[in-house]
């Protein structure tokens, strides 16, 4: 009984806790001075007061949002405000909703196609475009436009260099006719890992063409689990970005060719995915006291201290010429090493018993000087008797027998430097005793003997 | 991770030193396997034989290519697996379906007819990866051109350049020089335009400087081969593919014409091909016969050695490419179209003739 009544208590426990009731809510700016917050059952239109205070007024809508949103977190839908209107778009694409006369009611005829999560959704000359996105295992890189007649996303095709490997968890600001894509991650289907890419694209819209525009100045990686928190949020042709665990965010502006950063030290803890802009003040929700329900906080973006700046896109040119000084300190320094290496390596000689060569070229040798290159070959310094000896025939005198070393010498040399370019047997006096004649081999050539 | 943005290498010491490892890694794996796969060949006794118009007169292996290729593979494995490198695969198995022909080459020496079509095939493997030759960039005042004469064009220059690479390794360290030549200059356009691809550069770069160890040894020599000189034509083939698919951001646009940017990288090899093979003719004689008339032979033949001849092209090479970068600017395309060929001529009454 007693054992009953514990695994009760327990149960009712853990479900009333996975049955506490969090307030949802998306923050949309109004104005520069006013944000909706809307919630499953109506919106709070609020405005800034200054000073951290704010006063709101609650509408109930006037019909029950539509059943397909009835099963997802109101603050995972993507909202969009094209002039009066305010669109949301489902998690990964696919269903519409517009928030029109006090109501949410779906406008499209489509179905969630999930393939676009984290995709860029964005107006241009009132038509509904969302760009990349991540679904099924890879991310995409195709443009999708919302057809008002038919009621559903037809695929607008463009040309150029498109990111390769598609666009998941980018950011993305719209200037004009174009717009400007960077750190984002590529995944296609055959490879499982998230990659940041670090380069910086534009897709012109007035063309439909993709152009890659340069890379992104040097930056620590990012690993994909870390941006899933982050705050990217767009205002006037700049993006504001926070990760969740730094302390610190920063102002990326493409016109500037600059990123400002600012410590946020601890005052931007709670700020999670989807805060926004409204006017200079960063709207965000965040954690009650009692940590069960959200508050709407809010902050001047510039009322934090700046703390410098980095360059966004790297100069092309100014990379390029650099790495051609390195390249060309590589090159020289290759050449003069090969140079002075081949200068002072010893030129090889092989030596058979008819032919003298190398790898590019040969003589003809006679068996006289087959014998005494053979000698040079186990010793590179011959004394004058050890030549002579080579030499001695018991039938000649000792001055015919000189006569005919001196005479094969100079004639192998002279046949020698014909064909490589210097002498080979070089006739020096004795170090230790001068009256000596000694025999050496050049020093640039080595004599190997083949069998 | 240490690996930041790779493309900003030479503007950060984290940059400079992954490259470099990637560097030392590809020339100390290149440098062992050459003199391991050397002692294999050598022991059973698979040598390349002398004949008349040999250029080596003692033992040596066409080991090269293959050691080439397996240190590359292993490089680019740990480079993938580190997240630094990354390719269209169609690339790989274009530039890998020419080393299988190469090492097929060069163990039953395939027929010239059937390693044409192999090269066709390898080439229709690159166009899959979305890379062509898509426009003319102006020459003869042609821009885009249509899919079916860029799908000609862009197999005529795959072929064009795998043989002509094929064709100058007729001397100790000539391919192996040109194509560090190549390397090092298409590794800057890389870098700046598909980054995701450079460390390939330092890699293939660094393998080809310890195979250049084994093939200017006298005693243990090592060729490329067919494999290497196959792989290495490939790889810079598809380079410059990638260079002339409009698509492609390249800096050297700021600088250079592109067809003459990509003509310049590949001087020597073209115009030494080209030379052959007008020589050739006008001697009723086929362009593929193998002979002794390449502009290295000619040096060969005048007392250079090897590595001075080869180092000789390499710094004659260089200069044309620097001088046209300079001039450009100031005399366009034609009139540097002219310096270049001028040029080319004093060069060869200098050093050729």
């Amino acid at each position: 009984m007693k054992i009953h009544f514990i695994i009760c208590v327990f149960l009712i426990s853990i479900l009333s806790f996975g049955q506490e009731d969090f307030e949802d809510f998306l923050l949309v700016e109004k104005d520069s001075t006013s944000f909706y917050a809307f919630t499953k059952k109506g919106v709070y239109t609020s405005l800034l007061l200054g000073d951290g205070e704010y006063s709101t007024k609650y509408s109930e809508y006037s019909k029950e949002v539509p059943k397909s949103l009835s099963g997802i977190y109101f603050n995972t839908l993507s909202p969009l405000r094209v002039d009066g209107s305010i669109y949301f778009l489902f998690p990964g694409g696919g269903l519409l909703f517009q928030f029109k006369n006090n109501t949410i009611i779906r406008i499209d005829e489509s179905f969630a196609h999930r393939n676009q999560y984290s995709g860029f959704f964005f107006s241009h000359k009132n038509e509904l475009y969302l760009l990349g996105g991540y679904g099924y295992w890879e991310a995409k890189n195709y443009l999708t436009k919302f057809n008002f007649q038919s009621k559903s996303w037809d695929v607008v095709p463009t040309k150029g260099s498109a990111p390769k490997g598609g666009i998941n968890q980018g950011s993305f600001i719209k200037r004009g006719d174009s717009i400007l894509v960077y750190d984002f991650y590529t995944r296609s289907s055959s490879s499982s890992v998230d990659k940041q890419n670090q380069n910086l694209f534009e897709l012109d819209l007035s063309k439909l063409e993709w152009f890659k525009k340069g890379m992104l100045a040097d930056r620590k990686e990012t690993k994909i689990e870390n941006v899933f928190g982050s705050s990217r949020i767009n205002f006037s042709g700049s993006i504001f970005l926070k990760y969740p665990n730094d302390l610190f965010y920063t102002i990326t502006n493409p016109v500037e060719n600059s990123v400002l950063r600012y410590n946020s030290n601890n005052r931007l803890t709670q700020l999670g995915p989807k805060g926004i802009l409204v006017g200079n003040y960063l709207v965000y929700s965040s954690k009650t006291a009692d940590r069960l329900k959200y508050k709407v906080s809010y902050v001047d973006i510039h009322s934090f201290d700046f703390s410098g700046q980095e360059l966004f896109i790297l100069d092309d040119k100014y990379l390029f010429k650099r790495y051609f000084i390195f390249a060309g300190l590589f090159i020289i320094a290759f050449i003069l090493i090969t140079f002075f290496y081949f200068k002072t390596k010893k030129t090889l000689l092989y030596l058979t018993s008819d032919s003298l060569f190398n790898d590019s070229s040969s003589i003809i040798i006679l068996s006289d000087e087959f014998k005494l290159l053979k000698a040079f070959g186990l010793n590179n310094y011959l004394e004058n008797a050890l030549v002579l000896s080579l030499f001695s025939d018991e039938t000649k005198s000792l001055d015919a027998v000189i006569k005919k070393k001196n005479k094969l010498i100079l004639d192998f040399n002279e046949k020698f430097k014909d064909v490589f370019g210097n002498d080979l047997i070089i006739k020096k006096s004795d170090s230790l005793d001068s009256r000596q004649v000694v025999y050496v081999l050049q020093d640039k050539f080595k004599l190997i003997i083949k069998p | 991770m240490i690996f930041y943005n790779i493309s900003a290498v030479f503007g950060t010491i984290s940059g400079i030193i992954s490259v470099s490892m990637f560097l030392l890694l590809g020339g100390i794996v290149s440098y062992f396997l050459n003199g391991y796969i050397y002692s294999i060949f050598s022991n059973n006794k698979i040598l390349d034989p002398i004949t008349s118009r040999s250029s080596h007169r003692s033992k040596a292996t066409r080991s090269g290519g293959l050691s080439v290729f397996l240190s590359i593979c292993l490089c680019l494995a740990i480079a993938g697996s580190t997240n630094s490198l990354s390719i269209n695969p169609y690339l790989y198995l274009s530039v890998l379906f020419m080393a299988l022909t190469g090492i097929a080459d060069d163990f039953f020496n395939v027929r010239y007819r059937e390693k044409f079509f192999l090269q066709l095939f390898a080439g229709l493997i690159l166009l899959q990866s979305g890379y062509s030759i898509n426009s003319f960039h102006g020459i003869f005042g042609v821009f885009e051109i249509p899919y079916w004469l860029s799908t000609i064009v862009t197999l005529f220059v795959f072929l064009i350049i795998v043989n002509a690479v094929n064709l100058i390794d007729g001397l100790d360290g000539l391919a192996s020089l040109i194509s560090i030549k190549f390397l090092i200059v298409m590794g800057g356009v890389v870098m700046i335009g598909a980054n995701e691809m450079f460390l390939f550069f330092p890699i293939i770069i660094g393998t080809l400087l310890g195979f250049l160890l084994h093939n200017f040894n006298s005693v243990r020599k090592v060729f490329l081969g067919d494999t290497g000189s196959l792989f290495i034509g490939a790889s810079m083939a598809s380079f410059i593919v990638f260079v002339l698919d409009s698509s492609s951001q390249i800096i050297t646009d700021q600088y250079l014409s592109r067809p003459l940017f990509c003509v310049l990288i590949l001087i020597y090899p073209l115009s030494d091909t080209l030379r052959a093979i007008v020589l050739r003719s006008f001697k009723n004689q086929s362009p593929f016969v193998a002979d002794r008339i390449h502009l290295h032979h000619r040096l060969a033949d005048k007392g250079y050695e090897h590595w001075a001849a080869s180092l000789l092209i390499f710094v004659l090479s260089i200069t044309l490419l620097i001088t046209n970068f300079f001039l450009f600017q100031y005399i366009g395309l034609n009139f540097c179209v002219i310096v270049t060929t001028a040029l080319m001529i004093i060069y060869y009454y200098a050093f050729f003739k």
